[in-house]
């Protein structure tokens, strides 16, 4: 029996949602979007049935950056964040570190080839 | 009064206890009780030679005849002596009757052996019903008497009265502890003609029975071993009740108990004069002298004297009354160990005396008069008082004595009203500095120093602990101290020598504790150190045409400071004033919190160096906000100029770049943003679109991968370069070559000797700084200086020549005296590895404003320009 798996995509930019889930449903996942990292954290203390099996989340977003999400995801959750990618065009020295320090799986530079997508989902 | 009445009670008691310890071993009224026999009844007869073995009664498991039989047996190892402490049986007694070895000692219940004074009422009652030996000559035998020191002394003392009767040598070692018994060493065992084993209570010890049967382990008992584990500890009360021998069915054992114990006071008396008496007195003298030297030196020497001269009498009441015949020499030895006990003890207070002596009438000398000595409560708040009065009132003089930190004295001329000084007090606006004077309370004010000079030695003071003095002497010192102005000078070099400059020296805060006998000492130094300074200040000022009116002083950690109307002068040229409060306050965290020195540039600047350097450490004392710029608040149109005009350009420039770089990265960031669906989709159409869909999206898709690729290009640079300039210009400062040069040798200096490799630095005597990231240019000096020390042969000669032009300073590091073919030294340059890559990658960063040329001849050469614009 093969369980369904599912991925959480977190962007302010619909149409880069968008373009996350159809790559993700051609790799078999269900997808559950939100706005910024404050609607994801609703939904996922909501409803658990949606608890994703990847979560690839903006750095900049409003409300809720994906910084703090990704401390609320471990902090409030115990979400492992070894299941989050970062997806982000900062390429500054400074949101490098941030972005390491918070010890998540990878972090995937936009622009994104559909090539680099797919990769994510091969899990 | 309390405090000083309990401390008296306490050190009354301790002195006491110490005292009755070591000398309680001799009740005084039994001294008198032997004294009263000795003199009635003088010593007829001789010591006998004596062993002892002592049973106890409670735990003896024996009846009288086995009794009688171990007593045989024991007899049998022909011991002088056998000394029971417990009641004898009756049958036991007619048993052992006209047997030489058995005297039964005690007729009270589970006696034992007790203490001393037991011991010598037990003991010579037995060892005068003694017989001499069948030779008649009395053995002298080695005994050695296996206890633990300390658990039982009465045990120990015994043997020291027995061989003191014996005038046998007896040994006290301590008996090792093992299950079942004392071991005794082997060798002790080889050397030893009888072996005493106790106390029982202690440890283990080996059943009678098990004697009786030979059932001892070997290791444990030996044919020498005689004594088993006596006795009780005694007590107070058991030892009166022991010494009531009256009801002794022996009445004659009572008389030469009495008799003989007269002789063991005299004999016991000598040998622990020898062996404990003088040390204990010793070391009570030396624990009592020194705390009583935390009074008054009188009372304290006082007491001691008290104490020397009845310990005196006591001595020669003990040993000459008691035993007249106690070699003389013992207690000429005691005597002399005692006065050596007093001169140590009273050392502090000697020296305190003489000191103070000498200071009185150096003060008397210069013109200083002390007044009466009070006890003042809060002796440093009085001390500020009285310093505050004196910047108004010029004539009072006041002098602070210190025995010790916690009992301090001030004595100062009588003359002034308490109600006066305060009220001026009130008057005294406060600021840091005059708060710190408040706080730690100035102790000594005088006129150490010539002409119009004062000096104020201000206690630095932490909770109870006096840490140091500020030592601050000032030329027309109440003027200065009025203005509130002030930041001072020097410190003795002898004291900041080593200090100076942070040359790596550990600083504690106890190292700077003296007292004011050496302050006083050092002043002569101070005098003169302040004199050169002055001088140097004079030098300086004739440099810039200006008057010098000098202030002279220290610091607690030894850093020498200068301030006077040249500095502010200065200072005004370069727009900037010194900011008191934050000298102040950086001096007290630095001091107080991480003991880190403070920055000692500025100073440095002044007293060692030239004008361009001083100018330099003032743009340094700019950034660490010891100096700030004059702002004048009325005036709306403030014109910075000089120094301070080129530090603000700086900061502006920053300001720019950073903003410029903010806003690059910005629109690079939205840039990608945008173009992250356009590639994604077009990559998209590009598979699954229809033929016509996937000819358009690919050229979209081309060109916004294009696109990208280029930001991404151009961000990190950016990126990396904003980096660059934020680091460096962090740094940049004006920097003086010369200064900045000095150091790149001295810390390649160990290398350059390793390798013998001599490092001239040649200069002119004045340069203008330049304005430059200095950290970094520093460093990398310092990694051509240590590239060409490591390339040159050993014994080579580098030479560092700084020549300033009308745009730049050339500055060239050369192997003068050995050269290599151009192409060879490109190769070694190419070939250097890290060093010189990171200096041309540091030059590359710094935009073309460094130039680095190699020539021939190994040389490194270096253009600087002088500005940043």
């Amino acid at each position: 029996m093969e369980f369904t798996k599912w991925v959480l995509v977190v962007d302010d930019d619909p149409i880069v949602r968008k373009l996350i889930s159809v790559v993700a449903k051609s790799c078999n996942f269900e997808v559950v979007e939100a706005n910024n990292g404050r609607e994801a954290l609703e939904l996922l203390k909501t409803d658990y049935t949606y608890l994703p099996d990847l979560i690839l989340v903006d750095l900049y977003m409003p409300e809720m950056d994906g910084a703090k999400y990704c401390q609320a995801l471990r902090d409030e959750l115990g979400y492992p964040l070894e299941r989050v990618v970062v997806i982000s065009s900062a390429s500054m020295k400074k949101d490098r570190d941030l972005i390491a320090s918070l010890g998540v799986r990878d972090f995937l530079k936009k622009p994104f080839s559909m090539t680099d997508i797919r990769k994510l989902f091969q899990i | 009064m309390l405090f000083r009445a309990q401390l008296l009670v306490i050190l009354a008691v301790a002195s006491t206890v110490t005292v009755a310890h070591f000398l309680g071993a001799f009740s005084i009224f039994d001294l008198w009780e032997w004294d009263f026999v000795l003199r009635n009844r003088p010593l007829s007869r001789p010591s006998p030679s004596v062993l002892i073995i002592s049973l106890d009664s409670k735990k003896w498991p024996l009846d009288d005849n086995e009794l009688i039989e171990l007593t045989g047996k024991l007899e049998s190892e022909r011991p002088a002596a056998i000394v029971y402490t417990f009641h004898l049986s009756e049958a036991v007694r007619k048993a052992f009757q006209g047997r030489r070895v058995v005297y039964p000692l005690a007729a009270t219940k589970s006696l034992g052996v007790a203490s001393v004074g037991q011991v010598s009422l037990h003991l010579p009652a037995a060892m005068n019903l003694l017989t001499p030996a069948e030779d008649g000559v009395h053995r002298k035998q080695q005994v050695v008497f296996a206890t633990e020191f300390g658990v039982q002394a009465s045990v120990s003392l015994a043997a020291l009265v027995v061989a003191g009767l014996a005038e046998t040598k007896i040994e006290l070692i301590p008996g090792k502890l093992r299950s079942g018994g004392i071991e005794i060493p082997l060798d002790e065992q080889m050397r030893t003609e009888a072996i005493f084993v106790g106390p029982r209570q202690t440890y283990p010890y080996i059943p009678v029975e098990k004697v009786l049967n030979g059932d001892i382990p070997e290791k444990f008992l030996t044919d020498k071993m005689l004594f088993l584990g006596p006795t009780n500890s005694g007590n107070a009360r058991e030892v009166k009740t022991s010494t009531t021998l009256i009801d002794s069915p022996m009445p004659e054992v009572e008389y030469w108990a009495q008799l003989t114990g007269s002789l063991l006071v005299g004999r016991v008396a000598t040998r622990l004069q020898q062996e404990r008496l003088l040390v204990g007195l010793f070391v009570s003298l030396v624990l009592l002298g020194f705390l009583f030297s935390r009074l008054t030196p009188i009372s304290g020497m006082l007491f001691s004297t008290l104490l020397v001269v009845v310990t005196y009498i006591f001595n020669l009441f003990a040993i000459e009354k008691a035993y007249f015949q106690v070699p003389f020499y013992s207690f000429r030895v005691g005597l002399v160990l005692l006065l050596a006990g007093l001169s140590i003890a009273r050392v502090a207070t000697v020296y305190s005396l003489l000191t103070r002596i000498m200071l009185k009438l150096k003060l008397r000398k210069r013109g200083v008069m002390m007044g009466d000595l009070h006890f003042v409560k809060n002796w440093w708040e009085q001390a500020a008082d009285l310093a505050l009065n004196y910047l108004d009132v010029e004539a009072q003089v006041f002098f602070e004595k210190l025995p010790a930190h916690k009992h301090m004295r001030v004595a100062y001329l009588r003359g002034i009203s308490a109600d006066e000084i305060v009220e001026k007090r009130r008057d005294y606006t406060r600021t840091p500095f005059v708060t710190a004077l408040e706080i730690r309370g100035p102790i000594f004010v005088s006129r150490f120093l010539s002409g119009q000079r004062a000096v104020l030695l201000v206690p630095m003071v932490f909770g109870k602990v006096l840490l140091g003095y500020w030592v601050i002497a000032a030329s027309a010192g109440e003027e200065y101290l009025k203005r509130r102005m002030l930041i001072i000078t020097l410190l003795a070099r002898e004291l900041s020598a080593s200090l100076f400059y942070n040359q790596g020296m550990k600083i504690s805060r106890t190292a700077f504790v003296f007292s004011l006998e050496d302050v006083y000492l050092r002043l002569n130094t101070l005098e003169k150190l302040a004199e050169e300074l002055l001088n140097e200040s004079n030098l300086l000022s004739s440099v810039l045409n200006t008057e010098v009116e000098g202030v002279v002083a220290c610091d607690l950690l030894g850093r020498v400071f200068i301030y006077n109307n040249t500095l502010v002068e200065m200072l005004s040229k370069a727009g900037l004033e010194l900011d008191t409060e934050n000298v102040f306050n950086t001096v007290h965290r630095l001091v107080w919190e991480d003991q880190k020195l403070f920055r000692e540039e500025l100073t440095y600047a002044v007293l060692r160096n030239t004008k361009v350097t001083f100018r330099v450490n003032i743009a340094e004392a700019a950034y660490s906000l010891i100096v700030r710029p004059i702002v004048d608040p009325e005036s709306e149109d403030v014109q910075p100029h000089g120094l301070v005009l080129i530090l603000q350009n700086i900061e502006e420039q920053r300001q720019a770049d950073s903003m410029k770089d903010s806003f690059i990265h910005n629109i690079f960031g939205q840039l990608q943003n945008y173009l992250t669906p356009i590639v994604g989709y077009s990559e998209l159409l590009c598979e699954i679109g229809s033929e016509e869909e996937r000819q358009i999206a690919s050229v979209i898709y081309e060109r916004a991968k294009k696109l990208a690729e280029l930001i991404n290009r151009v961000s990190p640079i950016t990126d990396s370069a904003s980096e660059v300039t934020s680091s460096a210009q962090l740094e940049v400062l004006p920097t003086d070559m010369i200064q900045l040069l000095t150091q790149v040798i001295k810390e390649v200096s160990y290398g350059a000797y390793k390798r013998q490799i001599e490092v001239q630095f040649e200069h002119p005597n004045v340069i203008n700084f330049v304005v430059c990231p200095r950290k970094k240019l520093y460093r990398a000096l310092v990694d051509c200086l240590e590239f060409l020390i490591v390339i040159a042969p050993s014994g080579a000669t580098i030479k560092v020549s700084l020549v300033e032009k009308t745009d730049d300073v050339e500055l060239s590091l050369s192997v003068i005296d050995f050269s290599l073919p151009q192409d060879l030294m490109d190769k070694i340059s190419r070939e250097a590895g890290s060093k010189l890559l990171e200096v041309e990658a540091f030059m590359l960063a710094q935009g073309n404003k460094f130039r680095l040329d190699y020539g021939s001849h190994m040389t490194v050469q270096l253009n600087i320009q002088k500005g940043w614009n």
